[in-house]
């Protein structure tokens, strides 16, 4: 059989005598092209920080407010997906909440027109009631200006989360637990004993994150920018806890003159933040004693100091709440009527707040108001004792670092 | 003896089966991939980079999770089929040096890839401002990447059979490790740049889609050889480079919509529309063209009409709310929708991107006949006419 001639084969079949490349030249390019597209948008400014609509109004208030909390513990940590879900069981089970669609339309429309003089839009957030509150604005750093410059801060960076209104229930935030609700003006890792942070617990939880949960560390982005976020969460706690109790006096029939009410919870609420941010620090912050290395016998008594005020018999003790050390935790209602569990002491990376001594001598010493941790006053436990605890807490999950008399009872099977 | 069919392989059959897995792969993590932009769950985990079985020590019962480390482990299990996938193109090279220089700088570039996430995964416990870029296993990455394209490069600048097809393996990987580089520096910074990246990463990701889906094309069996005409060569390469255009757009608008970005997403629906009704048009009136692409024509005319109902269901449902498009409540309806919306762009594109492969590629040319080989034949009186000798290459020819 004769071969086919090749320049009949080239002839018939033009196709093979493409060059061989151009399909990987048009993949080049394909690629390169994407490249280029790609760094040009990079490089073309599509980072922006976008401001609200200028019409847009911070919307009424229609999820439930929290009027009471439940006397019997709940029966567990979550038995819905959401937060509106687990609201909606607590008058069933003793506790008691408003829904504020149920006040009268008019009042609300006053009160939101309340709202809005005082506080503003989104896009153009201010702080103004009357000179007296005027003025504490101003000294908590809560003006116009500084306000407008972290409102687009917090749009991008915050509200996915935390809503528009510091709600906690944003598109990204529909989750259990769910972001914190600042509208209570209440927030758990606070190093001043009351249960409004100061700016810089606020900054440290912005730097820091809190581990363990979605809120993540922001200690990439400036220091000025976490200043105007934290500036901005300040104000929409102030605004919020207004709403709230404004509805709630509405909705018991105390308030007749809503704008005047308004102004004054603004005033007080405002005292309270001026009152949180000058508290005294605590004193045992100023001297951290010298416990030594955790393998050190100085370390081991202070260790075994703790275990005994861990769990003494007392009301107040430690192991009322986080039994067997934490693996069998007493669950309560926090303030937002969702469900708090005490941290489980022996895992680690547990503290949300900070492990660092310091922050758990704060979280002893303050208490965590809002979830019920009681306080440890002064008057209850000396600086001392607070270390021993701290010292007791922070070796839990490392078995090596407890006394063996100590460590007999928290790990009895090893 | 081979079969004359497995003759006009470019490459093995298991290699072809082995590339359209990596694109069905890919597709699913593409699917998973829109439902974290959809669900917001980008940040469901801050903590990255996290091990294959992280989840299995880390298990939490949240929507968001749950998608967005499903997301991690399908795009972890890419990066092993394309790997075996690029070794398996590079074992194909003839010649031993070539080869085995490439397949080295695979080994070193995949190890250095382990090695600089490793070095991430122990400072997980650090503050993003303090963490320390691995750069041992930066370094150790671009000396295997150099290796591999280098030497890969070289096959195709001497004309190497199927160097090609392997270079596209080695550039499909090392997209592919870009792609998950981009994906968890998302997390790591998000504060400065997450939705910035989260959209490059978006975009990106059609483009590692786009070189699967070509290698998938490019090892199929050979094309018919008859060349389809100019006119529908030029409009299948504008067709695809038109659609990747259009999904850049939509990545904005998903990520960052702006007035401009929706603009610009809308006119280029339009004109990306009406090139592709054209383009179809030319190639099922063109029997050259059509004996390459018939299937997937129709398949994406089918694409493009479901795309454009779909297209509109998302933008009603993002943009016709009477609140900003951040704070629309997120529903498994929304989301679903604005999803098959995303997805079904990326299938578009990647239709487009195969068809154009597909229409300018070379007919396979089967290995050179030498001529002991035809006498063999002939002595043993083959009446047979020698498909071989008949489609006997010139010199220099490869399949491309």
């Amino acid at each position: 059989m004769a071969d086919i001639p090749a320049k009949t084969n080239r002839e018939t079949h033009p196709a093979t005598s493409r060059s061989p490349v151009s399909v990987v030249a048009f993949l080049t390019l394909f690629l390169a092209v994407s490249i280029v597209a790609i760094l040009a948008l990079s490089l073309g400014g599509c980072n922006s920080t976008p401001n609200y609509p200028p019409n847009l109004s911070f919307p009424s208030r229609t999820d439930r407010l929290v009027l009471k909390l439940p006397t019997t513990p709940p029966p567990a940590q979550y038995t819905g997906d959401n937060i509106a879900a687990e609201l909606a069981k607590l008058d069933a089970a003793d506790g008691k909440t408003l829904d504020p669609t149920t006040i009268p339309l008019a009042s609300r429309t006053a009160l939101d027109q309340s709202l809005r003089d005082i506080f503003g839009t989104p896009a153009a957030p201010t702080l103004t009631a009357d000179p007296e509150a005027n003025a504490a604005a101003e000294r908590l750093g809560l003006v116009a200006d500084r306000l407008a410059e972290g409102s687009p801060l917090f749009r991008k960076q915050c509200q996915q989360c935390h809503n528009l209104t510091g709600d906690g229930r944003g598109p990204a935030g529909n989750t259990l637990p769910a972001p914190r609700d600042y509208r209570r003006g209440m927030f758990k890792f606070t190093t001043n004993g009351e249960s409004k942070p100061r700016r810089s617990d606020v900054l440290r939880t912005l730097h820091n994150g809190l581990k363990g949960t979605p809120m993540v560390s922001y200690s990439l982005l400036p220091e000025a920018e976490r200043e105007r976020l934290a500036r901005f969460v300040t104000y929409l706690s102030i605004r919020g806890q207004t709403e709230f109790d404004a509805l709630v006096a509405l909705g018991v029939g105390e308030a007749t003159d809503v704008p005047a009410f308004a102004k004054a919870r603004v005033k007080a609420i405002l005292a309270e933040w001026e009152r949180a941010e000058n508290a005294p620090p605590f004193t045992g912050l100023a001297a951290v004693p010298d416990d030594g290395e955790p393998d050190s016998a100085t370390h081991s008594e202070a260790v075994r100091r703790g275990y005994a005020l861990f769990t003494a018999k007392a009301d107040n003790s430690c192991i009322t709440c986080h039994g067997d050390f934490g693996r069998k935790p007493v669950l309560r209602y926090d303030v937002w009527g969702t469900v708090a569990k005490p941290a489980e002491l022996t895992e680690r990376d547990i503290f949300k707040g900070g492990k660092q001594p310091e922050d758990v001598f704060a979280r002893i010493r303050g208490g965590i108001a809002a979830v019920g941790m009681p306080a440890h006053p002064a008057s209850e436990l000396t600086d001392r004792q607070v270390w021993d605890l701290v010292r007791f807490v922070r070796s839990l999950p490392y078995p090596a670092q407890l006394p063996p008399d100590v460590r007999a009872v928290v790990y009895p099977n090893p | 003896m081979a079969s004359m069919t497995e003759s006009l392989r470019p490459v093995p059959r298991w290699l072809h089966i082995w590339a359209v897995l990596a694109v069905v792969a890919t597709f699913l993590l593409l699917a998973v991939g829109q439902m974290v932009t959809s669900f917001r769950a980008g940040m469901a985990d801050p903590i990255w980079p996290t091990e294959p079985w992280y989840l299995a020590s880390n298990f939490k019962l949240d929507l968001g999770y749950l998608i967005e480390h499903s997301h991690r482990i399908i795009g972890f299990s890419i990066g092993i089929i394309v790997s075996v996938l690029a070794l398996g193109l590079l074992f194909g090279e003839r010649c031993s040096a070539t080869k085995w220089v490439s397949v080295v700088g695979v080994v070193v570039l995949l190890a250095g890839y382990g090695d600089f996430h490793g070095g991430l995964i122990a400072q997980r416990n650090v503050l993003p401002a303090d963490v320390k870029l691995p750069m041992r296993g930066a370094a150790t990455t671009l000396l295997g990447l150099t290796l591999a394209l280098g030497a890969t490069a070289y096959g195709v600048a001497i004309r190497s059979r199927g160097a090609a097809i392997r270079l596209v393996g080695v550039a499909a990987l090392a997209a592919v490790m870009t792609q998950g580089l981009l994906g968890g520096f998302r997390v790591m910074l998000h504060e400065l740049v997450g939705p910035d990246l989260a959209t490059i990463h978006g975009i990106f990701a059609q483009v590692v889609f786009g070189l699967l889906v070509s290698l998938a094309v490019l090892t199929a069996r050979s094309v018919p050889e008859l060349a389809a005409s100019r006119k529908v060569r030029t409009g299948a390469v504008v067709l695809a480079v038109l659609l990747f255009v259009q999904v850049v757009w939509g990545a904005l608008v998903r990520h960052s919509p702006t007035i401009l970005t929706q603009k610009l997403h809308f006119l280029t629906a339009f004109l990306a529309t009406g090139i592709a009704v054209w383009w179809l048009m030319c190639a099922l009136y063109d029997p050259a063209a059509k004996s390459r692409v018939r299937l997937g024509a129709h398949f994406l005319s089918v694409l493009l009409l479901v795309q454009v109902y779909l297209g509109v269901e998302a933008w009603m449902e993002k943009f016709g709310q009477s609140i900003p498009w951040d704070l629309v409540p997120i529903t498994t309806h929304n989301a679903g929708i604005r999803t098959l919306h995303a997805l079904i762009g990326s299938g578009l594109l990647a239709t487009a991107l195969g068809l154009a492969v597909r229409v300018r590629q070379s007919a396979t040319a089967p290995l050179p006949v030498t001529e002991t080989e035809r006498d063999i034949r002939a002595e043993a009186g083959s009446s047979q006419p020698s498909l071989v000798a008949a489609n006997a290459s010139q010199p220099g020819d490869s399949t491309a």
